[in-house]
């Protein structure tokens, strides 16, 4: 968004890049890649199962970045927050598809479309227990709620720039992320409440 | 993935990209909860993925462009400059966080891996769009020249020649970029005059008579101001931009035996184009001094029949000779202005190559451009 007020320094990546994003220039998508690529592959490693999935869907972004971004009205800032609704969206369209897919295979395959904190095989060996439960307690948060979190938190955005992503208030927007902290906090202090989630998913994926 | 290369940013230009920043960028985040999503979340783009994902961009781009050639002309060329900004790109990811590239940051020219260096040098170049972090980048690199200077010389002295030109033209770069630069300059000059001597004396005799002919140089007099010096301790181009130097020994080789006489700076040329630094051709030069040219009387080492083989040290920098077309500068008879400036490569047919083969000069360096060079008539 535009409403970096004042405070806040968003100097993500010049608003000279930022025309060439506008005027469809690889060069320039290139700059906003090496600077936001992190965030984003965060962002949507936290929406979508497993890490090769994250990667495809932050590249077909940054593709529509490229292809669309002379619809992009703003700067740096409204290129960022443009970046993150497309990942937004992009791993929503994912989600359903696979469940789609999966619903034509098994009958019950609800677990398909939650974040799924359990990783894949290469993750295991960096997984500490901190990530775990936090992983876990994030499934205990509404949709909403999490979706508030990852952006503000993983993907760095101003909540009024979440707001515009997730198509909310600024009000809306805090009240969630305020909520979604709280049980966080309460979650991961008490020791019995995060653990409960792990043990299906980890099991589960284990071989 | 790679925090984006950052040379130099002040803290307010500084990209806001990792957790810690963002963290503090947002009063209205709770630290405890940002520990916690920093841990369970934080991912970097490994530099493969990275690398891939900028080439698709470029296809892509490529693409777009190719479809749209025919209203824009010309966009052909620019499309094959993007790509090869992709591939800097893509290197640059690499040198930033890359073992591989963590030690091409200590290469020196001749390394298989010096390419890289200067390759990532190029792309941040290229991607520093601010301008006064482009300077102190430039700066930088200048720095980064000289500094290969001094160690290369130990090693691999055949380096030297083609690595004082760099130094040189990145100096002349930052020089004209940035005004901080004058202590990398003075300081440069005497690292050149001080660990290659007769190099020193070279380049500067290069820089000197480009700028030289771009003063006015009667024709056909001997040679400029004072004539006869060689110098041992020219001061190379001290100026940013406008090189007043020294007296010009535009004649051959890197003379061993400089004459130590300092060459009082032939009437400071008004501005010669800040591009003609010196480019010494690798190779030893042509032994060119045609036939009859007499160089400035003493300060000349090799005179005319100098074969590389001979007294010439195997570092031949000055390339100042043209073989047979142009009669070194203040050659007596000679019509015109001795142009040995950026020299070899217009004038000698076959011999030296334009640049340097596996490095590019400088962006902004159009130093070497031909057109620099004007033919001698």
């Amino acid at each position: 968004m535009r409403g970096n007020d004042g405070g806040q320094r968003l100097s993500l990546f010049s608003e000279e890049v930022a025309d060439g994003v506008r005027a469809g220039d690889p060069d320039a998508v290139g700059t906003v890649y090496v600077t936001l690529a992190d965030r984003l592959l965060g962002y949507l490693m936290a929406r979508v199962p497993d890490r090769a999935t994250a990667e495809d869907l932050l590249e077909a972004t940054f593709v529509e970045l490229l292809q669309n971004g002379r619809s992009i009205r703003g700067g740096a800032a409204a290129i960022k927050v443009w970046l993150f609704r497309a990942a937004h969206f992009n791993a929503l369209d994912h989600l359903r598809k696979v469940k789609r897919q999966a619903e034509d295979f098994y009958d019950d395959m609800t677990h398909v479309d939650r974040e799924d904190p359990a990783l894949g095989p290469d993750d295991l060996a960096l997984v500490d227990d901190v990530v775990r439960q936090v992983r876990a307690a994030m499934l205990h948060l509404s949709e909403d709620q999490r979706q508030v979190l990852l952006l503000r938190y993983v993907g760095g955005l101003t909540a009024p720039e979440a707001a515009t992503v997730l198509g909310k208030t600024d009000g809306a927007v805090r009240s969630l992320q305020h909520r979604g902290e709280r049980t966080l906090a309460r979650l991961l202090g008490d020791d019995g409440a995060a653990p409960s989630a792990v043990p299906r998913t980890s099991q589960a994926k284990g071989g | 993935m790679i925090p984006p290369f950052d040379p130099g940013h002040d803290p307010e230009e500084a990209h806001d990209h990792d957790m810690d920043n963002v963290i503090s960028f947002h009063d209205d985040l709770d630290p405890a909860t940002a520990e916690a999503m920093a841990r369970a979340y934080h991912q970097e783009v490994d530099v493969e993925t990275a690398a891939r994902h900028l080439w698709m961009l470029h296809r892509a781009g490529r693409a777009r462009a190719g479809s749209r050639r025919e209203d824009r002309g010309g966009g052909h060329g620019r499309v094959i400059r993007q790509v090869a900004v992709s591939v800097l790109v893509g290197l640059m990811l690499v040198s930033s966080s890359g073992a591989a590239v963590a030690a091409s940051r200590s290469s020196l020219p001749g390394d298989v891996l010096y390419p890289v260096k200067r390759g990532a040098e190029q792309a941040q170049l290229i991607l520093t769009v601010d301008p006064r972090a482009q300077e102190q980048l430039q700066l930088e690199i200048a720095r980064t020249r000289l500094d290969e200077l001094r160690r290369v010389v130990e090693v691999r002295p055949e380096a030297v020649p083609r690595l004082v030109a760099d130094t040189l033209a990145a100096i002349e770069v930052a020089g004209t970029a940035s005004s901080g630069a004058e202590s990398l300059i003075a300081e440069a000059e005497a690292e050149i005059a001080d660990l290659a001597p007769d190099l020193a004396a070279a380049p500067a005799e290069e820089a000197s008579s480009s700028a030289l002919s771009a003063a006015a140089v009667p024709p056909g007099s001997p040679s400029p101001a004072p004539s006869p010096v060689p110098s041992a301790s020219p001061t190379p181009s001290t100026t940013p931009v406008p090189t007043p130097v020294p007296a010009p020994t535009p004649a051959d080789t890197p003379a061993p035996t400089p004459a130590d006489t300092p060459a009082p700076p032939p009437a400071d040329t008004p501005a010669p184009p800040p591009a003609d630094t010196p480019a010494p051709p690798p190779g030893p030069s042509p032994p060119a001094a045609d036939g009859g040219a007499v160089v400035p009387p003493e300060s000349v080492t090799v005179q005319n029949p100098p074969s590389p083989g001979g007294d010439v040290p195997p570092i031949t920098v000055t390339p100042l000779a043209p073989p047979t077309t142009a009669p070194p500068a203040s050659a007596p008879a000679s019509s015109e202005v001795p142009k040995p400036n950026v020299a070899p490569r217009t004038d000698a047919p076959g011999s030296a190559a334009p640049a340097p083969p596996g490095w590019g000069p400088a962006r902004g360096l159009r130093s070497t451009g031909a057109e620099d060079s004007p033919k001698s008539s």
